[in-house]
């Protein structure tokens, strides 16, 4: 998995949840946009939710399955969580390795 | 002996007692029978009381054993035939004799010598009491043994009046719900009415034809109905109450079974393996509230749990802990229920089915309630699984029709449940299945 197809991955389940939570700035996301925190405009519950459908959507293309939520994920000194650029870092990281 | 059972059904001579599978019987061959089981009981020259598998299903020849024995003070354990757990279940309940009983014949054989040690099953044999021994199935470990005294529940239906009513038994003849029906019928001279098999058609089939008056079912099996197609006013003009039990019954669904039921009355029964069938009272039709009826039973709630003290009720398991019965009596179902302001009950499920997401805390029910009122949901499931962020949030199955594309199902799902629960409840991931196996609440009770 290259980092664009993982950012592609994720703007494009960020736009589907935002029209889901009728959200326009989640449907205008871009890399910068923050996914969890002060900034964000997801809640807890909308992270985990994205987060869930994008597990689904790796499980499909990929045919692999992983957890991205996770002890390991949670103790990273920076959270894969803070923006669409950690977090499409983290699954290529998390992809790549469990491929391998 | 002169069992008043028997002779209640000299009375009904030739009335229908069972009928469908295995041919008509009236209530004349089941005291025929009734003579040649008490021949070959003889035969075996018993001193002392025994155990007796016996093994089958509904049919003449199991309930007149199931008389026979009780009639002799024996104990019984009804095992369905074809149980993959029979050869264990039959070992922990310590049969000394197998009955292979088909619908009108049996074949009798000798399995084990085993003496009766525990102190509950003695205390029956003491009281010279027959007792039925069950098995419950918990949310972990080996099904828990259950001996519940045989002649009281009989007894019970000893002072009801005779109806001739036509009764459908769908519920596990080795399950209390389905021993209850079978008492409940062929004490009061009821036609027991046993389907084919349990497929939508032949239920149906079975209602209409042998004028059918009363259906004893649980939600998921009225789901399948419901969902068949099959339904008609025609077909069921001779139904006049379902009842449900032995699972949580979600509102939405109790409505979908009203519209397919139109003019049916409908009515919650509750029971447990360990007390028995309790005598209840729905507030409605169309409500899943109901309040226990039962003058000789006490209840109350702990911490949201349903607690029993019941007169039918068992004193303890015969194989392990009994940290479900309190020193003083009660009985803690592990049922999760909600009172309303008139002190009516709704249960919501088993307290271990509880969700706990990131402190909030709901029921299964809660969630398949809604995901049922959405179009293109046929069924479905709701549980718990684990999450790093919040310690638990909300999983799905759902079975959908076949129409639906499930990606634009699932976003229907979440965006109905948007509208209707907050957040925490609506479910993060949903999967689809074909079947939800027909227990809606993967836990619940298996009476």
């Amino acid at each position: 998995m290259t980092r664009p197809e993982s950012i592609a991955l994720i703007l494009k389940r960020i736009q589907i949840l935002g029209a889901e939570l009728a959200k326009p700035e989640l449907c205008q996301a871009t890399e910068a946009t923050k996914l969890f925190g002060e900034s964000s405009s997801l809640d807890s519950m909308g992270l985990v939710t994205l987060i869930a459908d994008l597990e689904e959507d790796i499980r499909q293309q990929y045919k692999i399955s992983v957890t991205l939520v996770d002890e390991k994920a949670m103790s990273r000194l920076t959270s894969p969580f803070r923006s669409v650029h950690h977090l499409a870092d983290y699954i290529t990281l998390v992809v790549n390795d469990t491929k391998s | 002996m002169n069992s008043w059972i028997k002779i209640r059904w000299k009375s009904f001579s030739n009335q229908p007692a069972l009928a469908g599978r295995g041919g008509d019987i009236a209530y004349s061959d089941l005291v025929t029978l009734w003579d040649e089981a008490v021949v070959d009981l003889e035969k075996l020259n018993l001193k002392t009381a025994t155990t007796f598998g016996l093994i089958g299903n509904y049919s003449a020849a199991t309930v007149v054993w199931m008389m026979v024995l009780e009639d002799a003070g024996h104990l019984i354990v009804p095992l369905l035939a074809g149980d993959e757990e029979s050869s264990r279940k039959l070992s922990s309940a310590g049969a000394t004799y197998l009955i292979f009983a088909n619908s009108r014949t049996w074949n009798i054989k000798h399995q084990s010598n085993v003496e009766h040690q525990h102190p509950f099953v003695l205390e029956l044999i003491e009281k010279k009491q027959s007792g039925v021994i069950l098995f419950s199935s918990g949310t972990s470990g080996p099904a828990k043994l259950i001996v519940q005294n045989f002649s009281d529940l009989l007894n019970v239906h000893k002072s009801k009046r005779p109806h001739r009513l036509s009764i459908l038994v769908v519920l596990a003849y080795d399950h209390i719900g389905g021993i209850n029906t079978l008492l409940e019928t062929l004490s009061s001279g009821g036609l027991m009415v046993i389907p084919e098999d349990k497929s939508p058609a032949k239920i149906i089939e079975a209602i209409e034809r042998y004028k059918v008056t009363i259906l004893p079912a649980s939600p998921s099996f009225l789901n399948l109905l419901a969902l068949s197609g099959l339904v008609t006013s025609e077909k069921i003009k001779s139904l006049h109450l379902i009842t449900y039990g032995t699972e949580p019954m979600p509102e939405t669904l109790l409505e979908r079974i009203r519209l397919t039921f139109p003019g049916k009355r409908l009515k919650q029964t509750f029971g447990t393996t360990e007390t028995g069938i309790l005598r209840t009272e729905s507030v409605g039709s169309g409500s899943n509230f109901f309040r226990f009826s039962d003058p000789e039973l006490q209840w109350k709630i702990i911490d949201d749990e349903l607690w029993l003290k019941s007169t039918t009720q068992i004193k303890g398991y015969l194989n392990t802990p009994n940290q479900n019965f309190t020193e003083d009596g009660w009985f803690r179902t592990g049922d999760r229920v909600e009172v309303d302001s008139t002190g009516n009950i709704r249960i919501l499920g088993r307290m271990g089915d509880a969700i706990n997401v990131g402190g909030n805390k709901l029921m299964p029910i809660e969630v398949e309630s809604v995901m049922l009122d959405v179009p293109g949901v046929i069924d479905c499931r709701a549980f718990g699984v684990p999450n790093a962020l919040l310690g638990h949030v909300v999983a799905a199955e759902v079975v959908g029709s076949s129409d639906q594309n499930h990606e634009s199902l699932r976003a229907s799902i979440r965006q109905f449940c948007r509208t209707r629960l907050p957040a925490y409840k609506v479910p993060v991931s949903i999967n689809f299945v074909t079947s939800i196996m027909g227990d809606r609440l993967k836990k619940s009770r298996t009476n």
